[in-house]
């Protein structure tokens, strides 16, 4: 089926709003009055999400036409460069894949916009929050409706800079700053794999633009080859970078020195998940390489059980967050390793709504302990922090996937594609079935810690105890009903739905349509579905009633299991000391490196050396060249005929 | 029937010659008189090509070859003595502060 | 043939009168040698149908400016041998083996052109005379006749100036 484009010109306003806004903010920011600002900069996104909500309908109607699922809104600015036969448009479109993204970007960055209000009241530098948050609004969308990969990388390293200014906003705070820092470097070395990545894709399919890619890589690849796979093995490692994954999520934990709503939309919600929207899109490709599939699949699950082991034993309530969503982001690589795209972006969309919900949540809590985030401290907020209670406690099932709430649907839909695809295995399936056990008992551990229980602040800080204003409270309720509703549109067919989300996606995507050859998925029974989802289901409630056991029945249980196992603990407990290993392994080295080679020897000698040397082989040669300057008449006179000379030579040959 | 060949040689030995002297002397007013023997060795040259090759031209401009020579003469004199008057010498080794 | 033996001599006579120019100490001798030289040249001249030119040759050349010459030795009151002691004497030795490389390539130049000689003129009664040179001078050639007359009068200004008596 040829996709068909249809011109929609208010396309471009989905990307062009918030920077709008953001330069507006920049410039007049300071001297607007505050609530301006906040309006400003929450309308800028609203617009974004209104025009994502027409388009949407537009395009359901466009492609709900049979014969025309391939359909979608396209919408060209200018022609941004154009080298050679390299053309890169700047354009963006608006097929079923970013329709979803799209309004779940805008959608959820509405709702933090307007909870940032709320929670960045007392900052002195609340216009320069704005600003920053808008940005990052527009490199997202950008991202996520970029027509092609060059715009694309705009978007992604314009996600990475605008993350690296708001994680440091607190920059006086010399710790802030280097996590910002942290975050950018780290990213960087994966934005290294992904343009390596480009520049493959473009010199051997001689386009950059997706749908362009989508019909030349299965003419010009061979599948398995080793070009595929490096190009999708390169893209996973940018895929990492950003998305967090093993090796390269070491800089989300430290990320949450940024303000709250921001860990819950950059870090949670939106730009975590740039990576599995990449690999979605280009889909193609890792069809292509089965190879690179199996080691996405494998280090997404690795990853998601890793980061849920450390989440055990955090006691910052924001680091149990980063961990968890470390592991989640698992589950998502985990679905689009074993060929489950839709899986992956549908756990995508669900998680935006529960983990945003959880960091707003946990910043209510943290804003009314006066800023300690320290779960050992806190206990008992259940009766003073009323909604903030309500829907951490909704989040927490969710995320623990209980039915029926979205988390439940999209989280099971992963494990039984992991068992059951083509590309799946049952270890990957047992692996990432171990993990949500772990997930549901460090989440209710965070829960039980948090609000049950008897305070166990000091008495001032107990006194300060209050629920947050509507404006934050707002949002919270919305994500909530978004936590519960979200999920119904992705039923699977054993338990009677329709799958509707499976099916909304599958055009854009080819595997599921046909045109590549892939190898259909095994056939098992519904009786394996329902096994499985029971063993989640009940592998879920162990967490939660273990939980309960250590922190409600028995609270001493943690303690003397922490000193029976000393040592497992403190590695639990220090993250396996990955940030001493990379120090040691990566850091150092390359400080050493760049300090003792390329420093002293290369910059100093070699190229310094090197201008030194064309001054003073100047100044020899002109010493040189003066001594031709006698002044002596007769010199001179001998030079004029030596000139003769030659001319006379070579005349004469 | 003077050969045209005899000719160029004796112009290239009178040239040489001059090219010679100036560069030798150290006498400001012999390597003067030098470059008058070159500029004849030209105006003999051109006289030979005049005769040749029967064409008028070049003795005009062995005319106007001597009227310049004359000129020249005239000015390079008179640098000459406004030279002497200041520095008192001739010799061409102790004119030498036009250098670096 | 008269004409070939006249001009060997008055060749030979300018190549010697001209090397003893170059080389006497004696200033005043150089001049005396140097007149000499003009005046065979000019002899030669005449050989080569040339009158007019021969003319002029005798009266600036050797009439004007070597007299010129004489004048400002005279002036200046050189001396023979006033001259100090020898310097630079490598360079002038470069310089004497470039000039007989130069010699030998115009040698070696002559001989490659013989070819181009091959073709001579007829002489026309009246070439070289006067009338002749003033006709050519007056009609093609009247504004490099005109340059040279400025020409004269800017070196006789130039040279009033430049050595004209110091108004103390």
């Amino acid at each position: 089926m040829e996709p068909l484009a249809e011109n929609y010109q208010l396309l471009r306003w989905i990307v062009l709003a918030p920077l709008a806004g953001s330069a507006a903010i920049a410039l007049f920011g300071h001297r607007l009055p505050r609530r301006l600002t906040g309006i400003l900069a929450c309308s800028a996104v609203g617009i974004s999400f209104l025009i994502g909500v027409a388009g949407f309908v537009k395009l359901k109607a466009l492609s709900g036409q049979p014969g025309r699922e391939t359909a979608f809104l396209a919408d060209t600015l200018y022609r941004w460069i154009s080298v050679g036969s390299l053309k890169v448009d700047a354009a963006f479109v608006l097929d079923r894949l970013s329709a979803v993204m799209v309004l779940v970007v805008s959608g959820v960055s509405f709702l933090i916009h307007v909870y940032s209000i709320g929670y960045m009241a007392h900052d002195k530098s609340y216009w320069r929050y704005f600003s920053y948050l808008n940005l990052f609004v527009f490199f997202m969308l950008l991202l996520v409706s970029a027509d092609n990969i060059g715009l694309m990388f705009v978007g992604w390293e314009g996600v990475g800079l605008c993350s690296y200014l708001l994680i440091g906003f607190w920059f006086e705070d010399m710790e802030k700053a280097t996590a910002g820092k942290k975050a950018f470097i780290v990213n960087r070395i994966g934005d290294f794999g992904f343009l390596l990545a480009i520049i493959l894709i473009f010199s051997n399919l001689g386009t950059l633009d997706f749908y362009g890619i989508a019909e030349q890589a299965p003419r010009v690849l061979v599948s398995g080859s080793a070009l595929a796979t490096a190009i999708a093995l390169l893209l996973f490692l940018g895929a990492t970078g950003k998305s967090a994954q093993i090796p390269l999520y070491v800089w989300l934990p430290d990320a949450m020195a940024g303000p709250t709503p921001v860990s819950a939309l950059i870090h949670a919600a939106t730009m975590v998940t740039a990576g599995v929207y990449m690999i979605v899109r280009l889909n193609v490709l890792y069809l292509l390489a089965p190879f690179a599939m199996g080691v996405v699949a494998s280090v997404g699950v690795l990853t998601a059980i890793y980061a849920a082991s450390i989440g055990l034993v955090q006691n910052d309530i924001k680091k149990v967050l980063a961990y968890s969503t470390i592991s989640q982001l698992g589950y998502m690589f985990l679905a689009v390793g074993v060929g489950a795209f839709s899986a992956g972006i549908f756990h995508l969309m669900t998680h935006a709504f529960f983990k945003a919900l959880l960091f707003l949540g946990a910043g209510c809590v943290i804003h009314s302990m006066s800023g300690d985030q320290d779960i050992r401290n806190m206990g008992g907020l259940r009766e003073k922090l009323p909604a903030t209670y309500w829907t951490f406690l909704i989040a927490t099932l969710t995320i623990a996937g209980i039915p029926p709430l979205s988390g439940f649907f999209s989280k099971d839909e992963i494990l039984w594609m992991a068992f059951s695809s083509a590309r799946g295995h049952w270890l990957l399936w047992f692996v990432a079935f171990a993990a949500a056990g772990l997930t549901a008992f460090y989440m209710f551990r965070l829960l039980f810690l948090t609000f049950f229980g008897t305070c166990r602040a000091e008495q001032k800080v107990q006194a300060h105890i209050h629920e947050s204003p509507p404006v934050m409270t707002v949002p919270l309720v919305v994500l909530a009903v978004l936590a519960v509703l979200g999920g119904f549109v992705g039923i699977p067919e054993a338990l009677g739905g329709g799958n509707n989300f499976h099916h909304w996606l599958s055009p854009v995507l080819a595997g599921e349509n046909g045109t590549l050859a892939s190898e259909a998925p095994r056939h098992y029974p519904h009786s394996v579905e329902y096994l499985l989802i029971v063993l989640s289901v009940a592998v879920a409630l162990c967490g939660y009633f273990t939980a309960r056991w250590f922190y409600i029945s028995k609270p001493e249980t943690a303690r003397s299991l922490a000193g029976r196992m000393p040592i497992t603990y403190q590695l639990l407990g220090n993250k396996y000391y990955i940030d001493e290993i990379y120090n040691i392994f990566i850091v150092q080295p390359v400080k050493l490196v760049s300090t003792y080679i390329l420093w002293k020897i290369f910059d100093q000698r070699v190229i310094d050396g090197l201008v030194n040397l064309t001054g003073r082989s100047v100044r020899v040669l002109g010493k040189l060249a003066a001594r031709l300057q006698t002044g002596y008449a007769q010199a001179y006179a001998v030079t004029f005929i030596l000139g003769v000379a030659l001319v006379l030579g070579a005349l004469l040959w | 029937m003077i050969e045209l060949e005899q000719l160029l040689i004796l112009s290239a030995i009178l040239f040489i010659i001059g090219v010679a002297g100036f560069i030798t002397r150290r006498n400001v007013i012999i390597m003067f008189m030098s470059v008058e023997l070159m500029l004849n060795a030209a105006n003999v040259a051109l006289v030979g090509f005049a005769y040749h090759f029967a064409r008028m031209e070049a003795q005009l401009i062995a005319l106007f070859v001597m009227a310049l020579a004359a000129a020249e003469v005239a000015v390079g004199l008179a640098i000459i003595v406004t030279v002497f008057r200041n520095k008192k010498t001739v010799n061409v080794d102790d004119l030498n502060i036009l250098k670096w | 043939m008269p004409e070939q033996f006249l001009f060997y001599l008055f060749a030979a006579v300018s190549v010697f009168s001209a090397f003893s120019a170059v080389t006497r100490k004696n200033p005043v001798i150089s001049v005396v040698w140097l007149v000499v030289c003009m005046c065979s040249l000019a002899a030669i001249f005449v050989l080569l149908n040339a009158f007019f030119l021969a003319a002029v040759q005798v009266i600036v050349y050797a009439g004007a400016v070597l007299m010129l010459f004489v004048f400002v030795i005279m002036m200046l009151n050189l001396r023979t041998g006033i001259i100090g002691q020898l310097r630079n004497m490598g360079i002038k030795f470069l310089g004497l083996i470039i000039t007989a490389i130069i010699l030998r390539q115009i040698y070696s130049a002559i001989k490659g052109a013989k070819a181009l000689f091959e073709i001579p003129g007829q002489l026309e009664p009246g070439f070289g005379e006067a009338r002749a040179v003033g006709e050519l001078l007056f009609t093609e050639y009247v504004y490099p006749l005109e340059l040279i007359a400025v020409l004269l009068l800017v070196a006789i200004v130039g040279a009033l100036v430049l050595a004209g008596k110091e108004t103390s």
